[in-house]
């Protein structure tokens, strides 16, 4: 899968460039965010502004990846959250155990979305 | 030039032993000192070599032994150097047979003849031994070249046929798993304690990690689920075939009989004994009680999409208050909601691949369409909504396959309640 990929400070930013975290993207969604360090322990945020649609296998990969980090000692935030991405993670609850937050570049990266 | 008359000369027997493999040279020529010298020249380089006087004795050797690579005269009485070669190119024979032609210098109209015919390669007489030496050392990496060729070929094709073996075996076995998965599923529509249950059921494969069920609880109770697990085929089928047999009063002691009954706990449980790893598939669901002669009920809905209520007059609400998937985290808390159903009221548990359903241009059918399709067909029969909840799915997706799993379990409480009916 393709991600972006940055540092912010002290954190490492990714942001995959797909509209779909499906089942059949999950497996190539791991891989890159295991090859981007998440088993080091280091503070991770993910961009999900490109996303606008993830099915239980995709929120399966990020439970994971949350989970992952933790255990690694890291962290794993979640921004860019919006439309069908967050309604999903809302109904299942997933947004009050993975750590949405508010971020600035991420809105701004949504703000068409928002005026359309 | 010398060099290479001195170098096979000197690597005659490393060479003799690549020969074997190479099959005899076959040498034609109606002149028989012309014969024996490139005949004698080919044998001292270490190859097994075959002579013939005319195209016609050539072609009798041919047929019966393996040469690879024939030098032959153009001009030769009866069967000649083109005829030979025609039919060398007009036989399938199982290796590819090279073919260098002896001409007559400056014999152009030879030369275009004998390119025609299909010779691979010639040589203007007189000619050097060096230089039939390099001649027919190109013409055996070629004859090698094609060789190993086709014993890859031979190969893959023997490999492709195994695979097309293996996916033959695979297919049948999946058609067969589909057939046991659609007997776990139960046949509607019915009528349980007075109220109609239809579904709806299109794996987006042959198997599917969607499942639903309803089954009575005493004589005025009945349960229902939905769920969901998540990923498609195989890992995700047996996973809801497992879950399918928990779900089934009949196989439950009196302790999950009992569970069975009481939406929060049964739910608790599952997310208990699913276990929370990453290899394993977590699900989501929604299970329900419901009270067949009150309309009331309580279910808990984990991490599946929200219950519709489709009311007789067009209005919609949906149930549930949202939670975690079940199998993800072990310390997940749910929660139940009461509700009450009025008569003649539908309930719709639906799985997401039905508002996820993305048309070819990418738009998705989404839950405003989901429940006004289902407000709008509510006239017609509790199956027969169904019916038409499917072909306006198939509208939207403009065709019969489906990305996702596509299931709805419904249920309608009869017009008046029974007792005072």
């Amino acid at each position: 899968m393709r991600m972006s990929c940055h540092r912010d400070g002290a954190s490492l930013r990714l942001k995959p460039l797909t509209p779909r975290l499906d089942a059949e993207r999950v497996d190539d969604f791991k891989s890159a965010l295991l090859a981007a360090g998440l088993d080091r322990g280091g503070s991770l945020v993910l961009d999900l502004g490109d996303l606008r649609f993830v099915d239980s296998s995709g929120l399966g990969a990020l439970v994971w990846a949350a989970k992952r980090a933790r255990r690694a000692g890291g962290r794993l935030g979640l921004v860019g959250v919006r439309g069908a991405v967050e309604q999903v993670l809302r109904l299942t609850r997933l947004d009050r155990v993975l750590l949405v937050e508010r971020d600035a570049e991420a809105e701004a990266g949504g703000l068409p979305a928002a005026r359309a | 030039m010398q060099s290479s008359m001195t170098s096979p000369l000197e690597g005659v027997s490393k060479r003799a032993a690549e020969a074997g493999g190479d099959g005899p040279v076959l040498v034609v020529d109606d002149s028989p000192s012309t014969r024996r010298l490139i005949a004698g020249l080919i044998a001292g380089w270490g190859r097994d070599v075959r002579t013939a006087a005319d195209g016609a004795e050539a072609w009798r050797i041919l047929e019966r032994e393996p040469v690879r690579l024939v030098v032959t005269d153009w001009v030769m009485p009866e069967v000649d150097g083109e005829e030979l070669c025609r039919r060398i190119r007009a036989t399938r024979h199982q290796c590819y047979r090279y073919v260098i032609a002896l001409t007559q210098r400056d014999a152009s109209d030879d030369l275009v003849a004998c390119l025609e015919a299909g010779a691979d390669d010639y040589i203007a007489k007189p000619f050097e031994p060096a230089e039939l030496h390099a001649r027919l050392e190109a013409g055996l990496r070629v004859v090698r070249l094609e060789r190993r060729l086709a014993t890859r070929n031979r190969q893959l094709s023997a490999a492709n046929e195994e695979l097309a073996r293996a996916r033959a075996a695979i297919e049948r076995d999946l058609i067969a798993a589909t057939k046991v998965q659609r007997r776990l599923l139960p046949r509607t529509p019915r009528r349980l304690h007075g109220w109609e249950v239809a579904s709806l059921f299109v794996p987006s494969t042959w198997i599917s990690g969607d499942l639903f069920g309803f089954f009575p609880l005493d004589e005025r109770h009945f349960a229902f689920y939905h769920l969901d697990v998540a990923g498609h085929g195989v890992a995700a089928a047996l996973a809801s075939a497992a879950l399918s047999s928990e779900l089934t009063p009949d196989h439950a002691g009196p302790e999950g009989r009992r569970r069975l009954a009481e939406p929060l706990e049964l739910v608790a449980h599952l997310n208990a004994t699913q276990p929370c790893d990453d290899e394993a598939s977590h699900f989501t669901i929604v299970y329900g009680v419901l009270d067949s002669l009150t309309g009331t009920g309580r279910l808990v809905q984990a991490g599946h999409p929200h219950p519709i209520v489709v009311e007789p007059g067009g209005g919609l609400r949906q149930l549930g208050r949202g939670g975690l998937p079940i199998g993800l985290f072990d310390d997940a808390e749910h929660e139940e909601e009461a509700f009450r159903l009025a008569p003649g009221e539908r309930l719709f548990l639906c799985s997401d691949g039905l508002a996820d359903a993305d048309a070819p241009d990418g738009r998705t059918w989404g839950e405003e369409r989901l429940r006004s399709a289902l407000s709008e067909l509510r006239e017609l029969p509790l199956s027969d909504c169904l019916d038409g909840l499917r072909e306006r799915l198939r509208a939207w997706r403009g065709c019969d396959d489906q990305d996702d799993d596509v299931s709805v379990l419904a249920l309608e409480a009869p017009p008046n309640p029974p007792e005072e009916a």
